[in-house]
Order: C-alpha cells, then sequence, then structure tokens
C-alpha cells in the first residue's frame, strides 16, 4: 500500500515553479543526497538550498532524514504523479464528451434535415 | 503556506465543433440531452436535474459499464447565456477526488461554429496514487505550468 500524499497541489505547483528547485528534484532523482552537498551543485548559499528544501518539504516533493549529523534528501514522485494524472484525466474526459456532443448534435441536425425531405 | 490562487493548476481543453452556439449552449444544460453525450467513457446518464440559476443545484447520475451508480453533483456559480458557466464539480467516489473542483466553459461562436473553452480546476489533493516512480527524469521540467 502506497502512502497518501496530502500535498496540496497548489504546493506542488508552487514547488515546481522556481528552476532551482526544479534542478534540486532532478538531482534527487539521480540519487539520495546530503543537503550540504546540494549547495556545492549551485551559486547559492546553504541557507538559500535549506529555504527551497523547506518549500518542497511542503510539497511532499522532498523527504529529509537526519543520519548522525547529516541531513539526507531523498525524492518522493507521488505528487508529481498525483498532479499529472489527475490533469491528464480531466483533459481526456472533456476533449471525449466534447466529440460526443458534436457527433449527437450532427446527428440530429442530419435527422432533422432527414424529416424535412421526408415531410 | 497560503492559497497558491494566481497560479491554479488546471485541465485546459480548447475546442471548436461545427455545431451553432445556441444548439451547444442548450444541449450542455438540457437533461435529455445529457444522456446522450455526456458523462466518462462507458458510463450512461441514468438521471439528471439541472437548476439552472446562480445559486441552484445539479445531481447527474450515471451507470458505470461494471454496473456501478456514480453521482456527479455542484452548485452553478456563474451564468451568462449562450456565452459563458461556472460551475463546481464532485463526485461521489473518492478516487476521482470527493471535494468540489470548478468548471468554466465559455462559448464562443464562430460563424456557425462553436468553440468551447473548458478550464477545470481547483483540484486539491489525490489520494488516488498508485505510485510509479518511472519516467520522472525529464519530466520535471515538463512541469513548469507557472
Amino acid at each position: 500500500m502506497v502512502h497518501y500524499s496530502k500535498a496540496n497541489l497548489d504546493n506542488i505547483f508552487f514547488a515546481l515553479s522556481d528552476s532551482v528547485r526544479r534542478e534540486i528534484l532532478t538531482l534527487l532523482l539521480r540519487s539520495e543526497i546530503n543537503i550540504k552537498n546540494i549547495s556545492t551543485h549551485f551559486q547559492i548559499t546553504l541557507q538559500g538550498v535549506i529555504k527551497h528544501i523547506k518549500i518542497l518539504e511542503r510539497a511532499n516533493l522532498v523527504q529529509k532524514e537526519k543520519i548522525g549529523r547529516e541531513n539526507i534528501c531523498r525524492i518522493n514522485t507521488i505528487p508529481l504523479t498525483d498532479a499529472t494524472e489527475f490533469i491528464n484525466y480531466y483533459t481526456q474526459f472533456w476533449q471525449h464528451n466534447i466529440d460526443n456532443l458534436s457527433d449527437y448534435l450532427i446527428s440530429m441536425e442530419k435527422k432533422m434535415e432527414g424529416d424535412k425531405t421526408n415531410g | 503556506m497560503g492559497e497558491n490562487t494566481e497560479n491554479t493548476i488546471e485541465a485546459i481543453v480548447d475546442k471548436t465543433i461545427p455545431i451553432a452556439i445556441e444548439k451547444v449552449y442548450d444541449a450542455w444544460l438540457n437533461p435529455e440531452s445529457l444522456k446522450s453525450w455526456f458523462g466518462p467513457p462507458g458510463h450512461v446518464v441514468t438521471n439528471a436535474e439541472l437548476d439552472i440559476r446562480i445559486g441552484g443545484f445539479y445531481t447527474i447520475a450515471m451507470r458505470s459499464p461494471e454496473n456501478q451508480t456514480y453521482t456527479l453533483t455542484g452548485k452553478f456559480i456563474e451564468i451568462i447565456p449562450i456565452k459563458k458557466l461556472v460551475y463546481t464539480w464532485r463526485w461521489d467516489q473518492s478516487e476521482l477526488g470527493d471535494y468540489d473542483t470548478e468548471v468554466s466553459v465559455d462559448f464562443i461562436s464562430i460563424s456557425n461554429s462553436t468553440r468551447i473553452v473548458i478550464h477545470h480546476q481547483k483540484f486539491r489533493t489525490a489520494e488516488h496514487c498508485e505510485g510509479h516512480k518511472v519516467g520522472w527524469e525529464g519530466s520535471i521540467e515538463r512541469l513548469k505550468f507557472l
């Protein structure tokens, strides 16, 4: 059983709105990493990285674990799945429905025309 | 963190169909017409009731191919006849989110055709996740909707 993601989708998309945070996630996709080492990859301070990690944590995209003196960060991709599944589901739903509506109304028009010529 | 209302995530569908706007608008709200076009694939609308006024509720009951009944309910927030509809949207099934989302539909007349623009938004939590940790390399960059 996969644990539930309670992260607000707004939080997820806010977290993804920043290029540094997207790069952090891309980094974490390859491996979990100590928070101090993350800052060496970017031109920002450790304090800045901590701030970004907090935003990613709030969106449940990153989980932090203290192992000894290290703060290990790892990615959680479940919220990403949630966000895209919702959008994909409803995009397909509405496309399907508008196609159906179009087919239905075209068939009604044809039927009316047929009635006119026959009547 | 506060609600990040400026940057809403949404499903957007923009399609033009070769039907006059009055007919499209009528079919959108007509319970009998809804039975002929509305619902997820394979589902049959068994009952539709719509109280078409601001603050009025609608209920659409559907039967799935597995013979299960699903009900969609909501409230009209904005009605501009033959132009725009905004309503809330809630399924009675939690895997699709048993909380209010919001649908806005714009109808735009283009000669004898109608452009339909749908924004489905205000998704909150997702509790139907399967948790596939595959294929995300590169996907994060694509997710920058903001």
